[in-house]
């Protein structure tokens, strides 16, 4: 019950208790003389007198009587006591020979007193039920107030104490019918956001973490490419150099050597767009690696391969279909970057290129396929986890972050593809790249 | 699709302008059986005339192939595709295009003569296809600004179908032409048609879309449906009726 309904109760109940009393007492009469009756008993008692058969006292009907006559020697101190004890005094007079009324003395009616006493134990009851009400009035309303004031604050005393120590999993139990039921929703919900806040705040802790190692992992990739190549170059270079090879062969190595300065170029530029993510995920303190795709012409894949082919051993097994696909360039190529450097530093075998179109779905398949020892079957599904580095020797003796394959099929997922992984006389990858 | 002339696929075409590239056509499967009438509909920009230049080869598509008749027309270049334009294709356009400073039958005769070196039956196929499309015998020697438009068009379908091609391309044939004569032009078309050769067609208007027994509709450059109608039957309402439907669903 609120508590301004049991303040309207209980003053409701003390004005009924005070009115019913009120009326009580001011309906009570006490003492009230019946005229008509004492004058019956007086000229009863007059008659009898001239009679002389009058007694000093007696009793009429409920009414008792006592005479102090003139000359008797207590008449002043009866008198004084009747008048002291509110008793009703009536004159004994007697007709005289002249006519006129002789005093004999006095009658003194004596007053009941058992209505008084009826009257005092009747204000008691009243008083005492009052006084229990009233009691237990106040006592109601201290309990409400202790349950929905006092014992509210103590919870939320309990609550801050929980929050203080760093408990947000604490609810706070929610009455919404007294008055704390909104101040405890609100508290509660200042706990939730709280939660919530930290709660972000640590996932924003642990994508800060995932991606400087992504983009870490990222950059390691064309760095490598452009650490072959230059070993490569220098090979070439030096060869150049010091031998004495014929114009044409020099002319050749030249020319490649001036491709694979294009490959270094490439990448270079990778890695500053790389970089430039970096920087802007710092800026914006949680930013995920952005996907910007859009139509592409199939033929950047072709593109792709051949940047990445330094030792040349991709072959393609059948024409690539042109058509326009759905991709991000720069994170498609990261994807197949990341697909043939794996080959080549566990497998180190040729890679096969397939391309399937499916119109249907709508989908550009690339297999890749080298003829290494693949992974254990076991593991095939946990390839591309993340930070998940096969149990195979080879895997084991390369270095590794466990990246590679979770960043491309995140890539590819995000670009509305997909990314498979199996055996099959070798490792193979499956991209499966959308059609406009 | 039995007895295919024209196949396209994964047919794309892209348009570059510095680094903003805008993608017209969206890979485009598309075959056309010998003797449709087929028509290309959808809303300004959705890609319908470049579709019909890159079908008849006077645009090259950026990406996929075109084949006629099993050849890959998509490969060839640029000479190779205009006599294949000369031998295979009959163009009719909005815009007329007659030569002002020739008369009717030397404009008709002129494109004769790229294909073939034999005058005499070229001139006597000029003057039946005039014939045919209801030009008498005065029209030979007049000279296009003595024609109406709707005559003048028929001229230029007369000069599309000199050299017998398989494919009438026409893109908007009647868009510049008054209610009867439009009606006479696409009646020249529809017995074109029923006489075996397919057409393709771009058009804006629902009466000239009739005429057709496939509706292809073109948004964004991709095909979101076509309905086929089978072959035309005059003032049919149901044949309306459903073509209205489907424009109407197409959001046309």
């Amino acid at each position: 019950m609120r508590i301004r309904n049991v303040v309207i109760l209980f003053t409701v109940m003390l004005l009924v208790v005070y009115g019913s009393l009120i009326s009580t007492i001011a309906a009570t009469q006490i003492n009230q003389v019946d005229v008509t009756e004492i004058n019956g008993i007086v000229k009863s008692i007059e008659k009898d007198w001239a009679d002389g058969a009058a007694k000093k006292s007696g009793t009429v009907g409920t009414m008792s009587y006592q005479i102090a006559l003139v000359g008797d020697a207590n008449y002043q101190a009866l008198l004084f006591d009747g008048i002291k004890n509110r008793q009703t005094i009536i004159d004994l007079t007697e007709s005289a020979a002249d006519g006129q009324l002789e005093l004999l003395g006095k009658i003194i009616f004596q007053a009941d007193g058992s209505e008084e006493v009826a009257v005092k134990r009747r204000l008691l009851i009243i008083v005492t039920i009052t006084f229990l009400i009233v009691s237990m009035m106040v006592y109601a309303v201290l309990g409400l107030v202790h349950r929905s004031i006092l014992r509210p604050f103590g919870v939320m005393k309990e609550f801050a104490r929980k929050i203080a120590d760093g408990d947000l999993e604490f609810r706070l139990p929610m009455d919404r019918g007294n008055y704390f039921g909104a101040f405890t929703e609100s508290f509660d919900l200042m706990r939730e956001e709280l939660r919530k806040a930290r709660q972000g705040e640590y996932q924003a802790n642990i994508s800060k973490k995932e991606l400087v190692a992504e983009l870490s992992h990222d950059i390691k990739t064309p760095v490598a490419t452009i650490k072959a190549i230059c070993e490569v170059l220098a090979i070439k270079l030096a060869t150049v150099k010091t031998a004495d090879l014929p114009a044409l062969t020099a002319a050749r190595t030249l020319t490649e050597s001036i491709e694979k300065i294009a490959v270094i170029d490439a990448k270079a530029d990778i890695i500053d767009a790389l970089i430039s993510n970096l920087f802007h995920a710092t800026l914006e303190e949680l930013e995920m690696l952005k996907i910007n795709s859009s139509e592409q012409a199939s033929t950047v894949i072709m593109q792709m391969f051949k940047d990445i082919d330094n030792f040349g051993k991709i072959q393609f097994k059948n024409d690539l279909v042109e058509c326009l696909i759905f991709c991000d360039p720069l994170r498609l190529s990261q994807v197949i970057d990341n697909v043939i450097s794996n080959s080549h530093k566990y497998a180190k075998t040729d890679i096969d290129i397939w391309f399937n179109l499916d119109k249907i779905e709508k989908n550009l398949t690339v297999k890749i396929k080298d003829y290494g020892a693949g992974v254990d079957p076991d593991e095939c599904p946990l390839v591309c986890e993340k930070f998940f580095r096969g149990s195979g020797q080879t895997v084991q003796n390369t270095p590794g972050s466990g990246l590679g394959l979770y960043l491309a099929r995140q890539f590819m997922v995000g670009m509305g593809g997909n990314l498979r992984c199996y055996n099959e006389d070798g490792f193979v990858v499956e991209l499966r790249i959308k059609v406009v | 699709m039995e007895n295919t002339i024209l196949r396209a696929e994964m047919l794309s075409k892209t348009y570059s302008n510095g680094s903003i590239m805008q993608h017209v056509l969206k890979n485009l499967n598309i075959e056309i059986a010998e003797g449709d009438f087929t028509v290309i509909m959808g809303s300004s920009g959705s890609g319908k005339s470049t579709l019909l230049y890159a079908l008849s080869g006077m645009d090259k598509p950026t990406l996929g192939t075109i084949d006629f008749r099993g050849e890959e027309i998509s490969k060839y270049n640029n000479d190779q595709l205009a006599i294949f334009r000369r031998k295979h294709c009959g163009f009719v356009f909005q815009q007329i295009y007659l030569n002002d400073t020739m008369t009717v039958l030397d404009n008709i005769m002129i494109s004769g003569l790229l294909v073939s070196r034999d005058k005499k039956t070229i001139a006597s196929r000029a003057k039946e296809l005039l014939h045919q499309v209801g030009m008498d015998d005065t029209c030979y020697d007049k000279y296009p600004s003595q024609l109406s438009g709707g005559e003048a068009q028929r001229v230029a379908i007369v000069r599309a179908l000199i050299n017998a091609p398989e494919i009438v391309f026409a893109d908007e044939p009647t868009g510049a032409l008054n209610s009867t004569n439009a009606v006479n032009v696409l009646d020249v078309l529809t017995e074109v048609n029923a006489s075996g050769q397919s057409i393709i067609m771009v058009t804006h208007d629902i009466k000239t879309a009739r005429r057709a027994n496939r509706i292809l509709y073109l948004k964004d450059g991709v095909i979101i449906d076509e309905l086929s109608l089978g072959t035309y039957v005059k003032d049919d309402p149901k044949r309306h009726g459903r073509l209205r439907e489907f424009l109407e669903s197409m959001g046309w």
